[in-house]
Formats: C-alpha cells, sequence, structure tokens
C-alpha cells in the first residue's frame, strides 16, 4: 500500500518554497515515513530547525514545530528536550546552518548524548541566500562567494561527529531513499544523540554553477560515487578512491542526557507527599 | 510581609525569587558577576523536580530556555553584558514568537569585557534597543536584594501575561551585596501563568487574537501542534509576508506593552514641598540618591524624586509631571548618559536635564549627587 | 632571572600560587627563545579566562580578545602577513566550550598557527565551574551532583577532522612539553596542543599528581601520519595518552590556498591600493 504522507503534512501546507530538482524533498519524506516506522505519536513530537532551505522543512509537517534562528536549533531542541524528555525531538538542518553558524551547538550536542536525532540535509552550498559556500562545499568547487574556486576544505560531518562523540552516526543520499529511512528511523529509536548526514542536491545553486547537470543527473552522481560502508571493506583501496562511503559509521549506548539527570532529580527530590 | 527571614546576596535572592514564581529551567553559560545564580538553582532546581543545563555558550543557553518555556516550563538565564549581547539574536525570537522567559543581566562596566567585577548600568538601553528590529521591551530595575526578590517575582509575571521576554537588570553591587530579606509566604504574592488554549486543538490559532491582545498559548506536546517561528507570520502562526497581515502584527508586538501600561509601570514617585530640582534614578544609583536627598532636604533644599523600577517601558506620564513641577532635573546613572536620553525627552525642554554619571568602576557617591544638587538649586 | 628576550619586567601576575600556567609561559617562552625568535615577529591572540591573560606577562605583540573568539583573529593576522609567528592561546573553557565552533572551523581551514590550550578542566576564572573537559563525577558548585556528560575529546576531534597537526602535554613536564611546543610552532600549518595543566584553587581532582599518574607517552615507535592508529589512541579509555598524535602529510595552509598570494608572495598589510587598478576593475565591470 502506498504510504499515506497526507496524514503527517499539514493540510494547505504545500506547494514548499524548494526548486524543482532540490532534494531536500525527498529528505523530508524518508524523515516521515522514518517517523511513521518508529511508530511517534504526532502529538508528543517536536520538530525543530534553524534557518534555510531545509529548515523550512517543519512548517509543513504536521508535528509540535519549532522554526528558530540560524544554526541554534540544536539548543532549542536541547530546551524542549529537557524540560520534557517523553517528547520526540527530530532537528532538520542545512550543512551551513547546522555546521557554520551552529557548528559550536553541533559539537557539543555530540559530546552531551542527549536523545535527539539531527538530519543534516547537506547540499554543500548556501541556497537559500543564492549559492554561497559553505562549510561542506568541496575544495575548489565554485560558489558566488567563491569565484576562484573554494580555499577551504570541507567538513566530513560524519568524521566530525564521531570524534565529537556522537554515539549514532550514519550517513545516506537522496538518491538511496530507502536506507536514508532506515538509517533516520534507526537515528529516532536510538536512546542519544544520532546524526544522519543526508547528501542532497542543489541544481540551482550549486548544480549549474559547477557544470554538474541537472538535479537528476546529481542524484545519479550519488549512485556512481558512493559505496556501502559493509561493502567498502572487501574492496582494494583503488576501488574506493574518490568514493564516499555511506552506512552506519557508530552505533553505541552510552548514557543518555536526560536519564543522566533524571537521576539526580530522583536522588536529591524529596518523598513527594504534598506540594513541590 | 508573612515570611521567611535570610541574609541573601543579591543574586541569590533573584535565584529564589524564580523559583517562588514557578521557574522550572535554568540554562546558562559561567560569568561573572552573574554565576550564583546559576550556582544557586543547579542545587535547587531537580530537588523540585526542574531541570538546570549549563550549555556551551550565550547563544545556546537563551535557545534552550526558549525551548523549554514552550514546553511550558518557566524559564530563565543569567548573565552579565558580553553574554546579554550574545543573547540579544535570540531575546527577538522570544519577543517575535511570543515566548515568555525571564533574562537576568548582572550589569557590569563595558562595552566588551570591560570591568568584570565592577557595576555599572550601561545596558539599559541595550535592554530596549538591543535586538534588531521593532521589538517590545519589558526590563526592571531593583535597587535592593528585597526588591531584586519582589522584582524577579514580577519579571515571571509580566513574562507571562504579556507573553514576552523581560529583562531584569541588576548590577555588580546588588547582584553581589547581602542584605536581610524575608521570603513571602507562598500565596503572599500573587502569582501568573500565562494564558492557556480553551478550544480544542482542531480550533486553535497560536496568534489569535479574537479573544484580547494576548493570545492563548498551548505548550508543546500536548496536542496542540503548532509551529512557531520567527518569520512575520499571521495569527494562524505560519509565515506571511503580506503587508496587511504584517502590519498589524509588528503593531500588537508593541501595543501588548503600551496598553498595559497599568499593571507594567512601577516607580516610586517622591513629591516634596516647593521642589525646583527633580531627580530621577533606578537601580543601586537610587541608593545613593537616596541618601543625598535626605542630606540636601537637611541644608534646605527639597528635591522631587522619581525611580523607575520599570526602566522599560519608561514611566513617560510621570516624568512629564515632573519636568512641569521643576526647574531642574538630576539623572545620576552608573554610564555616561543614557537613561537621561529618555528624560529630555520626556522633558521636551520644560526643564534643564543634567546628569551625574560614572563608567570607572565605581558607584556614584552620595557626596557626588549632593554637589550637583546644591550645585543647580 | 635569565635573559630570555620575552621575559617582561615589572608585572603583576593574577594567577594562583602554583597555577600550571606559569611553567606553561615559562616553556612558551623558552621555546619562542630556542626557535629564535624575536619578541617583534610572534603575535600571541587569546580570549577571555585565567590562561587567556598569558599574553600580559610576555614580551610580544599580543591581542587579548572577547571570549572564544581568538581563533578568528589569529587567522586574520596570520593572512595579512604570513611571516609572523601566530600563537592562539586560551583555555579549556574559553577554546572548547564558547569558541568550539571557531576551532573545528580552524582545523578545516588550517591556517599556519598554533594553538596552545590550557587545559585544566575547569572554569578558573569564574571560580570552578565544570567545562567542557571536565571528567564524569566532578563535582563543582554549578554541577553539585558531579558532571556526567561525556567530556570534549580536542585530540579526536582533531584527528577526526585531519587536523594539519594534533598533540598533547602535560605542563608539569617541561622538557616534553617544549619538545612538543617546538614541533608545534615550526609545524606549517594549523597546529593544536591540547596542554593538561593543573588548576590548583578549583580543581582538586586532576592534580599535578592526578595528571603525573594518569598519562603516558606515545611510544617512540607511534607513526604519527597513521590516522587510524592516531584515533585509537586518542579514544583510548586507558591512560592519556602525551605526545604528537597525528600530522596530516598533505595539509595545505589556508594562506597557501587564497587567491590574493597566487600571483605576488607581498604580505596583503603591505599592498598599497593601486589606483589604475581600482579604475581598471571599476570600468570593467566584472
Amino acid at each position: 500500500m502506498a504510504f499515506d504522507y497526507a496524514r503527517y503534512i499539514r493540510p494547505g501546507k504545500l506547494p514548499h518554497i524548494w526548486c524543482p530538482g532540490c532534494a531536500h524533498g525527498i529528505v523530508m519524506k524518508a524523515i516521515l515515513r522514518a517517523i511513521d516506522r518508529a511508530g511517534l505519536d504526532k502529538d508528543r513530537t517536536v520538530v525543530v530547525s534553524g534557518i534555510g532551505c531545509a529548515s523550512r522543512m517543519p512548517g509543513y509537517v504536521d508535528f509540535n514545530t519549532l522554526h528558530t534562528t540560524h544554526g541554534r536549533a540544536l539548543g532549542f531542541a536541547t530546551g524542549v528536550k529537557m524540560a520534557d524528555p517523553g517528547l520526540s525531538v527530530l532537528v532538520v538542518a542545512g550543512d551551513g546552518d547546522a555546521l557554520a553558524i551552529g557548528g559550536n551547538h553541533f559539537i557539543h550536542a555530540c559530546r552531551r548524548n542527549i536523545d535527539i536525532t539531527l538530519v543534516v540535509f547537506n547540499n554543500s552550498i548556501y541556497g537559500m541566500t543564492g549559492g554561497q559556500f559553505s562549510p561542506a562545499t568541496p575544495h575548489g568547487m565554485l560558489a558566488s562567494t567563491t569565484p576562484y574556486g573554494n580555499p577551504d576544505y570541507a567538513f566530513d560531518v560524519v568524521q566530525l561527529a564521531m570524534g565529537a562523540g556522537a554515539t549514532f552516526v550514519s550517513r545516506s543520499t537522496a538518491y538511496h531513499v530507502l536506507p536514508l529511512e532506515k538509517q533516520i528511523a534507526e537515528g529516532i529509536g536510538h536512546k542519544g544523540f544520532a546524526v544522519i548526514d543526508a547528501l542532497c542536491t542543489c541544481p540551482t545553486t550549486f548544480g549549474r554553477r559547477n557544470k554538474l547537470g541537472s538535479g537528476a543527473e546529481m542524484l545519479l552522481w550519488f549512485k556512481d560515487h558512493t559505496i556501502g560502508l559493509k561493502a567498502s571493506e572487501n574492496l582494494p583501496p583503488e576501488k574506493r578512491e574518490g568514493k564516499i562511503l555511506t552506512g552506519v559509521f557508530r552505533k553505541e549506548v552510552k548514557p543518555e542526557y536526560c536519564e543522566e539527570y533524571g537521576k539526580i532529580i530522583e536522588k536529591v527530590r524529596p518523598a513527594r507527599g504534598g506540594r513541590e | 510581609m508573612k515570611g521567611r527571614d535570610v541574609f541573601y546576596q543579591g543574586n541569590e535572592a533573584v535565584a529564589e525569587a524564580a523559583l517562588y514564581a514557578g521557574c522550572r529551567f535554568f540554562a546558562g553559560y559561567p560569568i561573572t558577576p552573574s554565576t550564583e545564580v546559576a550556582e544557586f538553582l543547579s542545587r535547587r532546581l531537580p530537588m523540585i523536580g526542574g531541570s538546570f543545563i549549563q550549555m556551551e555558550d550565550e547563544i545556546s543557553a537563551m535557545a534552550a530556555v526558549i525551548g523549554a518555556s514552550l514546553v511550558g516550563k518557566k524559564s530563565l538565564t543569567a548573565t552579565s553584558g558580553p553574554g546579554y549581547s550574545l543573547k540579544m539574536e535570540n531575546i527577538g525570537f522570544a519577543c517575535m514568537t511570543e515566548v515568555p522567559c525571564v533574562v537576568v543581566n548582572v550589569m557590569r562596566g563595558g562595552p566588551s569585557t570591560g570591568l568584570p567585577t565592577g557595576p555599572s548600568q550601561a545596558d539599559v538601553m541595550q535592554a530596549r534597543w538591543g535586538t534588531h528590529g521593532d521589538h517590545p521591551a519589558v526590563a526592571l530595575a531593583p535597587s535592593s536584594v528585597q526588591e531584586i526578590f519582589t522584582e524577579t517575582v514580577r519579571a515571571f509575571n509580566l513574562s507571562e501575561r504579556l507573553r514576552t521576554p523581560v529583562s531584569l537588570l541588576t548590577d555588580e553591587i546588588i547582584g553581589h551585596m547581602r542584605e536581610k530579606i524575608t521570603i513571602p509566604e507562598e500565596g503572599e504574592l500573587e502569582i501568573w501563568d500565562r494564558p492557556r488554549p480553551e478550544v480544542p486543538p482542531e480550533d486553535y490559532r497560536p496568534y489569535d487574537t479574537s479573544k484580547g491582545i494576548i493570545p492563548p498559548m498551548a505548550d508543546f506536546g500536548m496536542g496542540y501542534r503548532w509551529h512557531v517561528t520567527g518569520l512575520n507570520h499571521d495569527q494562524t502562526g505560519f509565515p506571511t509576508n503580506k503587508p496587511e497581515l504584517v502590519q498589524p502584527e509588528e503593531e500588537r508586538l508593541l501595543a501588548k506593552i503600551t496598553s498595559n501600561l497599568s499593571f507594567i509601570e512601577k516607580y516610586e514617585d517622591v513629591r516634596r514641598e516647593g521642589a525646583r530640582v527633580g531627580m530621577i534614578s533606578y537601580g543601586s544609583s537610587a541608593r545613593s540618591c537616596k541618601s543625598a536627598l535626605s542630606e540636601a532636604l537637611s541644608e534646605g533644599i527639597p528635591v522631587d524624586f522619581l525611580r523607575p523600577v520599570t526602566l522599560w517601558p519608561f514611566p513617560e506620564r510621570a516624568a512629564r509631571e515632573m519636568a512641569d513641577r521643576v526647574d531642574v532635573i538630576i539623572v545620576p546613572e552608573m554610564n555616561l548618559g543614557q537613561m537621561i536620553l529618555e528624560v529630555e525627552r520626556c522633558a521636551g525642554g520644560r526643564a534643564e536635564v543634567v546628569g551625574v554619571n560614572r563608567a570607572d568602576g565605581d558607584p556614584i557617591t552620595p557626596a557626588q549627587i549632593l554637589q550637583r544638587i546644591r550645585e543647580v538649586a | 632571572m635569565g635573559t630570555n628576550p620575552f621575559d617582561m619586567d615589572n608585572i603583576d601576575i593574577a594567577w594562583c600560587p602554583g597555577c600550571g600556567n606559569f611553567s606553561i609561559l615559562e616553556t612558551v617562552k623558552a621555546t619562542l627563545e630556542g626557535l629564535g625568535k624575536r619578541p617583534g615577529e610572534v603575535v600571541m591572540v587569546s580570549g577571555i579566562g585565567q590562561a587567556a591573560k598569558t599574553p600580559h606577562y610576555l614580551r610580544c605583540n599580543f591581542f587579548n580578545g572577547l571570549h572564544g573568539r581568538a581563533l578568528p583573529v589569529a587567522t586574520a593576522i596570520k593572512a595579512s602577513n604570513p611571516s609572523l609567528t601566530v600563537i592562539a592561546e586560551s583555555g579549556d573553557g574559553d577554546m572548547y566550550g564558547e569558541g568550539g565552533n571557531h576551532l573545528i572551523h580552524a582545523m578545516r581551514r588550517n591556517p599556519d598557527i598554533t594553538n596552545i590550550i590550557h587545559d585544566n578542566m575547569v572554569y578558573g576564572l569564574t571560580k570552578g565551574q565544570a567545562s567542557p573537559t571536565s571528567r564524569p563525577g566532578f563535582v563543582t558548585p554549578v554541577q553539585v551532583h558531579g558532571v556526567f556528560e561525556e567530556p570534549i575529546n580536542p585530540v579526536a576531534l582533531g584527528v577526526a577532522m585531519s587536523a594539519s597537526f594534533v598533540a598533547r602535554a602535560f605542563s608539569g613536564h617541561k622538557e616534553q612539553t617544549a619538545r612538543i611546543l617546538r614541533q608545534a610552532i615550526e609545524h606549517k600549518g594549523y597546529a593544536i596542543v591540547d596542554l593538561f595543566q593543573p588548576c590548583v584553587t578549583f580543581n582538586k581532582v586532576n592534580t599535578f599528581k592526578w595528571f603525573d599518574e594518569n598519562t603516558h607517552y606515545l611510544p617512540d615507535s607511534f607513526d604519527p601520519s597513521d590516522r587510524v592508529e592516531a584515533f585509537r589512541a586518542a579514544t583510548d579509555p586507558g591512560k592519556l595518552a602525551l605526545g604528537v598524535f597525528y600530522v596530516n602529510p598533505s595539509s595545505k595552509p589556508f594562506v597557501d590556498n587564497l587567491p590574493a598570494y597566487s600571483s605576488s608572495k607581498e604580505p596583503l598589510y603591505a599592498r598599497k591600493p593601486d589606483r589604475e587598478k581600482l579604475a581598471a576593475l571599476i570600468a570593467s565591470r566584472t
């Protein structure tokens, strides 16, 4: 049976603002299917975002939704989760939002291991402001503010998250919709901070300037330039050269922030009989 | 007032009063001279089932405070100048989205790192105009540790009733000074909660003003799946850039304040027979003023005194009335002349306005103020 | 006292007696002298905190900026005048807490600067709150029930991000620290040295003795070009390793990637506006 997206889309809020060929819609649908798969209660789910194209997603979906300031979504989400640890909290963010202006919040959320699922809509560019280079723009690529090629080196979101101590780290692409959905669902189920690096495309401000073809062609590039983590282990180095690894890189159980704080409350709270 | 007597530092009084007002969430970042607020609440909040978190910086601390408030928890952060600057972006978000929260700024010398252990009143204009865009601002400036207690409670009440962030401006003097205060018994001070929706979720419009200028606010997680955005939005909460919808909402944000002055404004207004000199001061500087005023009176110089406790909105009517009564208004403040601009605006040339200013990290002394009184009297 | 050119006379040092900052200051000065540096060619950039006061206590160019913000300033100083030796020096709260974002972006951008972090696992200046490197169980006036978060691991973070040079040292071991600092300063590219240091006043757990007992040096056979091994050593749950964990063999400093330096090596600060070129540029409308 076809998946019933209407159950999760707010009536009257489409069309979305995304350009033709943009892969954000694909990632949004993967998130909705993952939420469904994880069996979350819409009333008890909060979706938080910052600023950017990807951050417009919460406006379209039927949950408690919070569209905040640039880069700060994880801070807001941390407050939401701590104030009511029974809520399921997801954060959606673009690469500029999550990694540039929000980079500090990103590494500290990884370290804190608070039960929040972060999906990075990683299209390697600032789309909303018209194609400036982001921390995920590969070295040498063109952007409106790197007319001579990007002098910086891109973040590897997976490596950054692992180095910062995240307990669930995975990567997939908008081409690989089923693994992406599965990873997000697994991230939601994971008790702790989960980072899903969702590679996606911006044909309008990144593809066109770098002559990468249409949105569809950019998606096919993912097909040809990624390789599953498990499959890669049996391949000789020359076959791995130039490929982006996908899959679940880390999944480990560590104390979760709110649970640990809950233990403190249990310890110091006097026996409840009367008022607080 | 019935209650329990304690010997408290101003920062401790903030924390105790926050709990009294119903605060159940604090997020902060270490900064002098405000850290005692965090220390106190880190100990006490979990005892009553509340939560404390030290974030990676002041920006995320402000964000977390707004997030927790959206879940229905009364929330607080405390900082000083440099941190207040960093919080401004998200204070603007709370103004726009109408999320109640309280921000304590224990003022110290500046700009920049300035004088971390020296008092100042140089953030009073920042409290009004610190975040970008047209926005409402409520700021309170207590003068004593007891008043810090009552004004912290009032900051929460105003924040909840008006659905707007409220700044509590103290400074290094009253933040660190110890005084005997009475912690009122439960029920002695009134406690307000934000208006919550009485309609079922399907009928809920987050910025519906049909019942009044302050729309009811639903907690996240209670079935009202609403959308919060810092973009200009219509009454449904979803973004709009239609001028005919944007303008009334922008105006309403300000009208929330201007139409509720009756319970927002608070000031001490002392009028003396035959006074030709007036004085307007606030916060810890007002303490030096009081000492100088009684000296002046004993020298035969009666001086009217206006002490705004609610600093923003500024008590315009009271200031205008003073300008009508006296020839000169003296404005002592620990900065190089900020609130004096408001006083000049209100005086409108009907009285001369002069300052007593100090920005060296030491308090203004009664002697300095008395000297000025003698000069103008 | 000796005659180190970086010595400063008549200074009133704000650090507590016994603070690890003293030996770091001495080691940094000795290292700079050993490298033949002159005070005029060294710039020290810091943020806010006890460690961030270091630049006040030695003779060189210095910039004591805002909390957490030393690295962007240091990056731009180096880009404007690549002949300078630029050291960004602050504490763990400053560099890893407030400034964490600048840290990871400096690793990525790779300016040729040395980043020394006095890591005493506590906020000292604000009197003893947990910092991002405070270890689980650490009790403070704010973390009254003990820290329960995973501390940030700057060495693992640096290796994970393929930072140009990643090392850790302990202020109590002056000789070894001097060697590591020397390598870091000589290294071409971003070099991070996480420098353990006891805070005698606000950290009664991670004392001089604790650091001495809970650290060990990477073996001489350790190959710092092996990133996988470096990450393993960085995340080893046992004693904390000291030494040079990782040197990225293929890193290219930020300045070498800047288009402004592709046709001329003249430092930016020395370049004068060329009115003819400017007029031509305006006329060309590109």
